[in-house]
């Protein structure tokens, strides 16, 4: 029994690691570096910082308030929200890619309002916007998760003390919070990096518009294998050095 | 320093109604669940389902439309179960209140308030103090900002004999050192002690006020009788 225990862990776990082993064995510093040389690579590593990093700010910007006001709330329509919020991890991506190319392509509604130049299917708005339908959701939990471990009476507390609302939660509130929070923007800055099947579906894979690494991947697998295996060791490193910057940026706040 | 408020309405299944008055220290007096915290905590943060007002040195902090922020209120608060803010260190905690107002000296009047409660040697501790500890910490962070009006809720009920005694002379440092106090206890030796003037409320009503000395001698409710009958007659 215990024997048969250990092979199943071990199996999942070789699952898990041989892959990106053999991955990481089989390109050498000078496969990324033609990569680097390569203009469709260089070109989807820039499509990919600049839509992962604007998809970060903008689930930031938007999540933080949500995520204190779903830790505050204690209604049912918050309860509904929370549940909502969780629905794109559920959802396949390319379900994701389907329900926004409905919503912002050039049939939907967003077009009906705005016109058809409005339509931001195939844009670089695109992306980030499956990006943050995709990731936002990580960030959003554990903040609120977070958010629901601050001591309202420390916040009052604080208050009484002379800090304004603001204030009182970054000086009180925040510094218990950050570790999560970062955890939160990590996860969704990952989730975003690798968006894949609704940015296909929703914004295509345009070279230097719309083509992030994970697409430009795909798309050297037709051709060139070897490219295609660079793409992914340079995506890997992209992911861990923003990873790490994420992480530095949280600490020193 | 002169305060009164008042509160009606309900708070989940409770319903108050209560008028209130004091200066100097004022004992907030009551059975168990009667609103006594509540009472206290709506000096800054009436819960929205209650309508009423509240008025310190002639002036509305909130009610009929008014609502001066909890910030500028000059009140300050002391729970029962206080905690340091997290990551900062007893210091910093104490520093906060002068910080958030811009006094250049924050650390000094921290210092200062640190030693005459008697925990300046724990001035760079962030965690691990015992439950006295905390409500002295607690104390000089409020003393520290200067309020018009310090709410104390039940400052010795989380403590043993020898918390008691420690935390005595700092309560004696503050009630000395703000224009007024309302103090939430259980203890007739502490009104005894401490008190200028009673407040009693029960079951979310006010029921008696006046001095220690006329309450005690005419209580007007079971609890009050029972309440004043372990202490020495007033002389």
């Amino acid at each position: 029994m215990k024997l048969l225990r250990r092979l199943a862990a071990l199996l999942l776990v070789s699952l898990l690691l041989v892959p990106l082993a053999l991955l990481a064995g089989s390109v050498g510093p000078a496969d990324v570096a033609s990569a680097l040389a390569d203009e469709r690579a260089l070109r989807a590593l820039g499509v990919s910082l600049r839509t992962a990093l604007a998809s970060l700010l903008l689930i930031l910007v938007l999540g933080t308030p949500l995520a204190l006001w779903l830790s505050r709330a204690t209604g049912r329509t918050a309860r509904v929200v929370e549940a909502c919020v969780d629905l794109p991890v559920l959802l396949p991506p390319a379900v994701a890619g389907v329900a926004l190319l409905s919503a912002f392509g050039a049939r939907g509604p967003w077009v009906a309002l705005f016109g058809s130049d409005a339509s931001l299917a195939f844009t670089s708005a695109a992306v980030i916007l499956a990006q943050v339908f995709v990731g936002s959701p990580f960030y959003v939990r554990s903040a609120t998760e977070a958010f629901r471990t601050v001591d309202a009476e420390s916040l009052l507390v604080a208050r009484s003390l002379g800090a304004g609302p603001w204030r009182a939660f970054r000086e009180v509130g925040l510094p218990a919070t950050a570790p999560a929070l970062a955890a939160g923007a990590t996860l969704s800055l990952a989730r975003a990096l690798g968006e894949f099947g609704a940015t296909l579906i929703f914004a295509g894979s345009l070279m230097g518009r719309t083509q992030t690494l994970p697409l430009a991947i795909y798309a050297a697998l037709e051709d060139d294998l070897g490219l295609a295996v660079a793409l992914s060791l340079l995506l890997t490193l992209t992911a861990l050095a923003l990873l790490a910057c994420v992480r530095l940026l949280v600490r020193s706040a | 320093m002169k305060w009164s408020i008042k509160l009606r309405g309900t708070v989940g299944e409770f319903s108050l109604d209560v008028e209130l008055a004091g200066e100097a220290v004022t004992a907030l007096v009551g059975p168990n669940g009667a609103g006594k915290s509540t009472v206290l905590r709506a000096f800054l943060h009436p819960p929205e389902s209650l309508e009423g007002e509240l008025c310190l040195d002639g002036a509305v902090l909130w009610g009929d439309g008014e609502r001066v922020p909890i910030e500028a209120r000059g009140i300050a608060y002391v729970g029962a179960k206080p905690s340091l803010f997290p990551r900062q260190t007893v210091q910093q905690n104490v520093a906060f209140g002068p910080r958030m107002r811009g006094q250049t000296d924050a650390n000094a009047r921290a210092s200062e308030w640190l030693k005459k409660l008697a925990i300046a040697h724990l001035s760079e501790r962030r965690e691990g103090l015992s439950a006295g500890e905390l409500q002295r910490m607690a104390l000089a962070r409020a003393l520290a900002s200067s309020p018009r009006l310090l709410l104390l809720d039940e400052p010795m009920a989380s403590l043993d004999h020898l918390g008691r005694a420690e935390l005595r002379p700092a309560l004696e440092a503050a009630l000395a050192n703000v224009p007024a106090t309302v103090l939430v206890t259980h203890a007739p030796q502490d009104v005894a002690a401490y008190a200028d003037q009673v407040a009693a409320i029960e079951d979310g009503r006010a029921v008696q006020s006046g001095s220690p000395a006329s309450v005690q001698s005419a209580p007007a409710t079971a609890f009050l009788r029972a309440f004043f009958a372990d202490l020495e007659p007033a002389s």
